[in-house]
């Protein structure tokens, strides 16, 4: 008998060591991994945008990311700066998505010696992140149990000037779309 | 007819060989690609070349002809890209390279400079054409691109050209008038918005020069627009916002309250106004004989009023 156990532990052994090597792999791969990025170059900024993983699970957070660079001699208009129009993403609404605050980087004081005005601003490279969910809510789970995937449109806004001239207000519109996987218990429940 | 048709043989012949012998490049690969109409795999034979020999000036103006041939073909979001990232390339190899000892490098460099201006043009932003040239002419004007970049700008610019009509509708102060009944009048139109520090810094220049030639017949018109928000970027409704900018006027502009204001989108439109502030200088006879986006000095601007009286 023993001798004919031999090839069945064999077998199970190698089975094991496939799926130990196969499973992180296919992880990694439900993960999901970035969206290509889409590159936009406007006449005052050159922008790559991309949502940080092409498919999630509800509850699973993400986020959408614009690293953008300010084209020679241009700033856009940081948080604090009163009476300007502030860089911001602005998502449409959807029932399925839950959206935490755009997260900023800390930006640098223009001054603009003319009228005497210390401004923040952004005029280096920066990178601005929407953190989002696909909603793990039981008032929602119908909904995205009916979805493969989810488009998420919006718009970048925001008003650039130069050291001598401003730029009227500019509106990029984005999206992205998101396959679901189904819902991970391990992660599932916290959006 | 023999003879003829062996003479045609031979330069059928000749022609097969001249354009075998045509060196390839990557400057004639992306064209053939262009040709076809093929901008993405002109795109990766440029990124194929940059990979294997580094930026070299034929990939700057291999480059630049993806922007020529996109914009050609009214892809103005790629040809914008293109020639941004042309543009990027060539000014970096510009450190090292003097652009009258390459061809390839001045080609590359004056086509993203149109090309991005063409764009702006297109898309309806005249003023953001020609401050875009304005600027790189004082950047390149002793290089062998300025005629290039010159003659750009001549073409886009509106001086010489009969001043459009302006919108008469919502305005604020007193009635818009028409140009027609303005003609005998210098009209200088000043482009303003109410979040715009510029303008703000402009405002006692028009002020002081409007004091000093009234009397002789300079008129100041004032178009702006709403933008949707006011203060802090809070979005606004028509109305609201109305109020905000009269605000603003009577704060930093209060030699504007007895000039006309139009309000509203249609004159940018027609002026391809989309940067502030925006001067337009109009002669006795309707002509724009000045159209300058951004600041000018009282001296400056003082000198083009006075031509013109």
């Amino acid at each position: 008998m023993t001798p004919r156990r031999r090839p069945l532990k064999t077998l199970i052994r190698c089975v094991v060591a496939v799926i130990a090597f196969v499973a992180p792999v296919t992880a990694a791969q439900q993960a999901g991994k970035p969206t290509p990025p889409r590159r936009v170059t406007t006449d005052h900024l050159q922008i790559a945008t991309y949502a940080s993983h092409d498919a999630v699970a509800p509850g699973e957070p993400f986020s959408i990311v614009f690293d953008i660079r300010p084209r020679e001699r241009m700033h856009v208009y940081a948080p604090g700066a009163d009476g300007y129009r502030i860089i911001t993403v602005a998502l449409a609404r959807n029932p399925v998505l839950v959206t935490q605050p755009l997260q900023y980087p800390a930006s640098e004081i223009y001054f603009f010696e003319p009228l005497n005005e210390r401004v923040p601003v952004f005029q280096k490279p920066f990178r601005l992140t929407q953190p989002l969910a696909v909603s793990a809510a039981p008032a929602q789970r119908d909904a995205v149990a009916a979805l493969d995937a989810v488009t998420i449109k919006g718009t970048l806004e925001y008003q650039a000037c130069d050291d001598r001239i401003c730029f009227a207000p500019t509106s990029v519109p984005v999206s992205y779309t998101i396959r679901i996987r189904p819902p991970d218990a391990a992660r599932a429940g916290g959006a | 007819m023999r003879r003829i048709i062996i003479g045609l043989a031979i330069a059928a012949a000749a022609a097969v060989g001249a354009h075998a012998q045509q060196p390839r490049t990557i400057i004639t690969e992306v064209r053939a690609a262009i040709a076809a109409k093929d901008f993405a795999k002109g795109e990766a034979l440029a990124e194929a070349d940059r990979a294997a020999r580094g930026v070299t000036s034929e990939l700057i103006e291999a480059m630049s002809w993806l922007a020529r041939g996109t914009y050609a073909a009214g892809q103005l979001d790629e040809a914008a890209r293109f020639s941004a990232d042309t543009y990027e390339l060539a000014v970096d190899a510009l450190k090292t390279r003097r652009m009258e000892d390459d061809r390839n490098l001045e080609i590359g460099l004056g086509a993203a400079i149109e090309v991005e201006a063409l764009v702006r043009a297109a898309r309806g932003d005249r003023s953001s054409a020609v401050y875009f040239l304005q600027r790189e002419i004082e950047k390149y004007g002793n290089s062998s691109v300025h005629k290039r970049l010159q003659k750009n700008l001549n073409l886009l610019t509106l001086e010489g050209q009969p001043a459009p009509a302006l919108d008469a509708g919502e305005h604020l102060g007193p009635a818009v008038p028409a140009l027609e009944d303005l003609e005998g009048n210098v009209v200088l139109l000043f482009f303003w918005a109410h979040w715009c520090p510029d303008c703000k810094t402009q405002a006692p220049v028009i002020d002081a020069l409007l004091q000093k030639y009234r009397a002789q017949g300079l008129r100041v018109v004032a178009p702006t627009q709403r933008f949707g928000y006011i203060v802090r970027g809070t979005n606004a409704d028509p109305d609201a916002e109305l109020r905000h900018i009269a605000k603003v006027r009577d704060q930093s502009y209060p030699f504007l309250r007895d000039e006309a204001i139009p309000v509203g989108e249609a004159n940018h439109l027609r002026y391809g106004v989309s940067t502030t502030p925006t001067l337009a200088l109009v002669d006795r006879q309707g002509i724009v004989r000045l159209y300058r986006p951004g600041n000018m000095t009282e001296a400056d601007l003082d000198a083009a009023i006075r031509k013109l009286l």
